[in-house]
């Protein structure tokens, strides 16, 4: 998992070097925290050099209108240096610029914004204009450039932009951008249930870069956002929890998957344990190929362990039904777990 | 080709250790790399000057060249 956290910054260093993401490519042995602290270094060094007269501009905009340096900033500036300076300036005087900015050359600012020298700014930004440039930069998928906004916006700006985009995909890959896991835990806990549902199906649907994008995100999580994923995962059904096992052997990630099913809470262990008895033969022969295969069985007993009788009793009858070289497998991981005294009942339906 | 460890220590100030683990050829791309966005940087600046210089009136001309190059 942490190669794919590790594309994630190599995308954000490419972007300050101005260069394509295969060019740092071979930066990648340094690590997540080596190329976050690389980029954070190069981004001041590069700032710095021309702190000075970028400091001097954003003082004597303060003799102009805010109207005339707006249109200064268009046709004279362009989106870096003005995003330069923006940094540089009071952020209400800067805010008030923005206001009178056209949206499209203010998205192109923002993509050249370093979200450490405008926090005060965004904070402050009113919800209107981050929704209008929100969607103009989702229009240009500048994933990137969202996803590093997210630390310094407000949770209502947040709730607006992500009421506002239906894209369910793309929520995804702008969470994989997120800098820090604190903020993307409260950003999955700003989402009501009906959207994790669908970003768990387009995640567990998506193309592959979604789906490691997903898993990512999913591996950053807290055991509470965890426990939400998970509960919506086993909610929309065996094909939908086989695609996303199916996703994690492939990106070498089944741990997440683990976690995230192995998080739920009574009420997920219950309707785990419906989506077992529910399942026909060939479902539930899927399920155990893709489970055995990614070697989840541990996490699916634990689940088990977890619950009431009854719900153990209706899964093992499940179980039952499988083939003997399932069986083996859930067995070998009923006696690794040491559950065999916790899921008699499951025991008994392999033997 | 010159040892790119003298220039990125200037560039990188105290965080060289990051990178002393790369190879020479890798730190000598990543030097091309950082002197290209420098390079990339001082051009939008010249261009913005350049442009400020043919926008404003005659008489601020000067001033706002300072702004600049001061």
């Amino acid at each position: 998992m942490s190669e794919l956290l590790t594309r994630a910054e190599l995308v954000k260093l490419s972007r300050v070097l101005g260069a394509k993401e295969d060019d740092v490519a071979f930066l990648a042995p340094l690590g997540v925290d080596g190329l976050r602290k690389l980029e954070d270094r190069i981004s001041s060094t590069l700032f710095d050099e021309y702190r000075a007269a970028f400091q001097r501009l954003a003082d004597a905009s303060r003799l102009l209108p805010a109207s005339l340096v707006a249109k200064m900033s268009e046709l004279v500036f362009g989106p870096v240096i003005s995003a330069r300076v923006s940094g540089l300036m009071p952020p209400d005087r800067a805010i008030e610029i923005a206001t009178k900015l056209k949206t499209k050359f203010l998205a192109e600012v923002t993509m050249q914004l370093d979200p450490r020298s405008a926090s005060e700014l965004l904070a402050i930004m009113p919800t209107r204009i981050v929704i209008d440039v929100a969607q103009l930069l989702m229009q240009r998928k500048e994933y990137v450039t969202m996803g590093r906004f997210v630390d310094d916006l407000t949770d209502e700006a947040i709730r607006a932009v992500t009421d506002s985009l239906q894209e369910d995909e793309a929520l995804v890959h702008i969470a994989f951008f997120v800098e820090r896991r604190e903020r993307l835990n409260e950003l999955v806990d700003l989402l009501r249930p009906e959207r994790i549902r669908r970003i768990v199906a387009a995640v567990a649907t998506g193309a592959p870069d979604v789906q490691a994008a997903g898993l990512a995100m999913m591996s950053q999580f807290t055991h509470k956002q965890l426990a939400r994923f998970g509960e919506a995962a086993i909610a929309l059904g065996p094909k939908i929890l086989n695609a996303l096992v199916a996703a994690a052997q492939r990106e070498d990630a089944t741990e997440v998957v683990a976690s995230v099913i192995q998080g739920i809470g009574a009420e997920g262990r219950a309707v785990f344990s419906k989506m077992l008895a529910d399942m026909d033969d060939a479902a539930l022969d899927a399920w155990a190929q893709a489970t055995t295969a990614a070697n989840l069985w541990p996490a699916a007993l634990k689940i088990l362990a977890a619950s009431t009788p009854d719900v153990q009793k209706e899964a093992a009858q499940a179980l039952k039904r499988l083939g003997a070289p399932a069986r083996a497998a859930i067995a070998r991981a009923l006696r690794a777990e040491k559950l065999e005294s916790t899921l008699t009942a499951v025991e008994a339906a392999l033997a | 080709m010159p040892d790119p460890k003298p220039e990125l220590q200037k560039l990188l100030r105290g965080e060289y250790t990051l990178v002393a683990g790369l190879g020479e050829a890798d730190r000598t791309r990543l030097l091309a790399l950082i002197q290209e966005a420098r390079r990339q940087q001082r051009e939008a600046l010249a261009r913005a000057q350049e442009h400020a210089l043919r926008f404003v009136p005659a008489l601020l001309r000067k001033p706002l060249l300072k702004l600049f190059t001061e």
